[in-house]
């Protein structure tokens, strides 16, 4: 709890100080006399049998990743012997068309699946950070969550040992993507720093980006959904409500992009590698999301990327996402 | 065809004293169907007002089927839309004598079709106009700003010359027609129809304009029609999704389109044939010409289907062949199946010799071949859809109350179009009725004076 990282305060938008105070030293350190536990941690209960049986909102179809490889591992033996070796030269996708020019950065992501636990806390978030609405369990169980970035449960190997996968899937920001083009209206665009941009005033919603994005990581606002008193008070100036009828996806926390570069420009200078952090990477509390410039070859998302373990999901659809992913490093039967 | 029609062909009074008597007063029978569709429409726009106040999420749609019903209908509407047009257009430019039966149903129901298709997939969406005011005004003032926008706005702008140039064909189709009507009725119709009749007097100069007109839009209307189904099969071919990324459809649907045309024309016709008695005008060879043709397109599209099949196994993908496997084994199973036999067993029965020209038998296998068309627009779109690259996502579709009646709704839209066409202007082309021979049209100078 609490890790490292300060209260949230002003200046927003920067990296947290390593010096920050953890909230935990405050707390008293005596025991709870029923539980054992710490006492702020564990509360007494009684359970009662009510007979009734309440659906679950199962928002993954299944378990099984049906040969995709979408979260891929390891062995750990493999895996020493590639860091030692390095990676091999990558063979990029045969193209017809010119490579996209970046004239300023080139944003990107790694996520590093050995070191998520699962813990949503980047789905939180980036709820609250990018004024996500909440639909109730039952529209969720349908299929109509709005997140937009969500943690993904693979299973991998024989049953009695699986190995566990939790990769945070959210919008790839494909070079070729998908969905820019199948739009008539030119909402999806692709912006000159990488990002796939959506403009929500021109959106129109045929809902045809959303069929053809492969990650299926586009939200659409089947309802108008309201936020309800007292929650409009903590609705992030930075970020437009979306309203009924358009679509909207992540968008790398481009206020935050902007207040990164705004602030770099006030001080006169470059935007450095960590000044910008997305909400999700900054929730993370095992530091496996990394942001950063992949233009910038010593900047940690760029080493992270040339990574002997990293990987593209559905690498083999041509896509060319922004982000990139590490496998997790497993250890003996996988 | 003049030759072999001396024994039935009616003359001019009879052709005259027929279809005036299709635009009596309803009867009861008629008045009721009429009733009985109406109401299905209003079911249609309580539906449709409610997924404009609260949201696209009135339909069952979700992720991530993001499209179902609604396209797959408006699909349906645009082929059978066009369908309507080729075969009068086509069938004209290549002088097939047997069109002038059934062409003024055809091409009603192309324009029927198309102008239905419209409404479908209008989503409630912000209009930008509408933005300006305020929300209360806004929000229901959206159906009305939204209606005439189709989904893509692709198929729209392609949509719309054809079908302004259907319409055209169709009205210039009319006008000998409505001459003849103009002279033959009273009244308020009398002065409709001159009107609608353009000052129509059968001259030889007027005859010779109309024909050079007619050839002229018959000729852009085919090109038209063609690209325009073509472009609808692209906007598929060109998603990525396992099922729609094939350069197979264009062609495929174009093949589909013409066995679509005769079984909706059928549908259409033979009741007007039983009920109005019109059995000298579309006769037995007429229907023996449609009936023939419906098995060899069934092969024709047995062909493309296995096309389909072997290219996605020939093709070595994992995920579409999975995709394919999918969709033949597992929930939307029944959909595929229906629509192979539907469409490729179902048409083979008019192989038999007697059936191409009994009516009853035309009349199911033409009903068996509608639905199998519309679940082959039904199988490309949802089942691809729910079991494309990510299986996170992979999941099934339910209809809800509101888009159920959506699509009933559309259906109803047409029929009603129709049923309401034939009760105020001429179904049945007088002019081409009495022959389509130049010697003859111009005995149609003579009476229509």
């Amino acid at each position: 709890m609490g890790h490292r990282y300060a209260p949230y305060q002003r200046p927003r938008y920067v990296a947290a100080d390593t010096k920050s105070v953890n909230p935990m030293d405050i707390l008293p350190a005596t025991p709870d006399p029923a539980s054992g536990g710490l006492a702020f941690m564990s509360v007494k209960v009684t359970l009662t049998k009510l007979g009734t049986r309440r659906p679950l909102a199962v928002l993954q179809a299944t378990h099984d990743q049906d040969d995709r490889e979408l979260a891929q591992h390891v062995d750990l033996g493999a895996a020493r012997e590639q860091a030692l070796r390095g990676r091999g030269a990558e063979t990029p996708h045969p193209t017809l068309y010119e490579e996209q020019k970046y004239p300023g950065p080139r944003w990107g992501m790694t996520i590093d699946v050995d070191a998520c636990v699962g813990c949503q806390a980047c789905v939180t978030s980036c709820q609250a950070e990018n004024n996500v609405p909440i639909v109730g369990k039952a529209s969720a169980a349908y299929g109509r969550q709005l997140n937009w970035i969500r943690i993904e449960r693979w299973a991998d190997g024989k049953p009695e040992h699986p190995t566990n996968m939790f990769p945070p899937m959210l919008c790839q920001h494909c070079e070729v993507a998908p969905c820019e083009p199948v739009c008539p209206v030119y909402a999806a665009y692709r912006t000159e720093e990488g990002l796939n941009g959506q403009v929500y005033n021109r959106c129109v919603g045929t809902r045809y980006c959303g069929n053809n994005c492969p990650y299926h990581v586009r939200r659409f606002n089947w309802f108008q959904y309201e936020f309800p008193t007292p929650l409009e008070v903590q609705l992030n100036p930075d970020v437009t409500v979306r309203q009924l009828g358009v679509m909207e996806k992540c968008t790398m926390c481009i206020q935050r992009i902007i207040a990164g570069k705004d602030r770099a420009k006030d001080e006169k200078r470059a935007v450095r590698d960590g000044d910008i952090q997305t909400a999700c990477q900054q929730t993370c509390p095992t530091q496996a999301i990394t942001f950063g410039n992949l233009k910038d070859e010593a900047s940690s998302a760029a080493k992270l990327t040339h990574s002997p373990r990293a990987y593209h999901v559905l690498e083999e659809v041509g896509t060319r996402p922004s982000v990139t992913y590490l496998r997790k490093v497993v250890r003996g039967h996988a | 065809m003049s030759d072999n029609r001396t024994t039935t062909s009616p003359t001019f009074a009879d052709v005259n004293r027929d279809v005036l008597r299709t635009l009596d007063p309803p009867g009861n029978l008629y008045f009721a169907w009429m009733c009985f569709v109406a109401l299905l429409l209003a079911g249609f726009f309580v539906a449709w007002t409610g997924q404009v106040w609260w949201g696209m999420g009135m339909a069952g749609k979700r992720v991530p089927q993001m499209w179902a019903m609604y396209i797959t209908t408006f699909v349906f509407w645009i082929g059978i839309g066009h369908a309507g047009t080729l075969i009068s257009a086509i069938l004209y430019l290549f002088r097939a004598r047997w069109r002038t039966s059934i062409y003024r149903g055809a091409e009603a129901m192309t324009i029927f079709a198309v102008d239905d298709g419209r409404p479908v997939p209008a989503d409630p969406r912000r209009a930008h106009v509408v933005r300006v005011l305020p929300p209360a005004v806004s929000e229901p003032a959206l159906p009305v700003a939204e209606l005439p926008v189709a989904l893509w706005s692709g198929t729209c702008s392609r949509s719309r010359p054809t079908s302004s140039v259907s319409t055209v064909f169709f009205i210039v189709g009319l006008v000998p027609d409505i001459a003849a009507l103009r002279d033959a009725s009273t009244g308020w119709r009398r002065r409709i129809f001159s009107m609608l009749a353009l000052g129509w007097e059968g001259s030889d100069t007027q005859w010779r304009h109309y024909r050079r007109a007619y050839g002229l839009l018959a000729s852009l209307a085919t090109p038209l029609v063609l690209s325009v189904h073509s472009v609808v099969s692209w906007d598929f071919a060109m998603a990525l999704v396992p099922g729609w990324h094939s350069t197979l459809f264009a062609p495929f649907l174009r093949r589909r389109r013409h066995l679509l045309g005769f079984a909706m024309v059928l549908i259409l016709m033979l009741p007007m044939r039983h009920f109005f008695h019109l059995h000298a005008y579309i006769q037995e060879k007429h229907l023996d010409a449609m009936g023939q043709a419906d098995p060899g397109h069934g092969l024709v599209l047995t062909y493309f289907y296995i096309c389909e099949v072997f290219t996605s196994l020939y093709s070595g993908e994992h995920i579409e062949k999975a995709s394919l496997f999918w969709k033949v084994t597992a929930t939307y199973a029944w959909a595929l199946w229906t629509m192979y036999f539907c469409n490729c067993v179902a048409p083979l029965i008019l192989f038999w010799k007697r059936c191409p020209h009994e009516p009853g038998h035309l009349y199911i296998v033409s009903i068996l071949v509608l639905i199998g068309m519309w679940f082959e627009r039904f199988n490309i779109i949802v089942p691809s859809l729910g079991h494309d690259f990510y299986p996170y996502t992979w999941g099934i579709y339910y209809p809800s109350p509101t888009d159920t009646m959506i699509v009933i709704g559309s259906f109803s839209f047409f029929f009603l179009l129709f049923l309401g066409f034939i009760k105020l202007m001429p179904s049945l082309s007088i002019v081409g009725g009495e022959g389509d021979d130049p010697r003859r049209r111009s005995g149609s100078r003579a009476h229509g004076h």
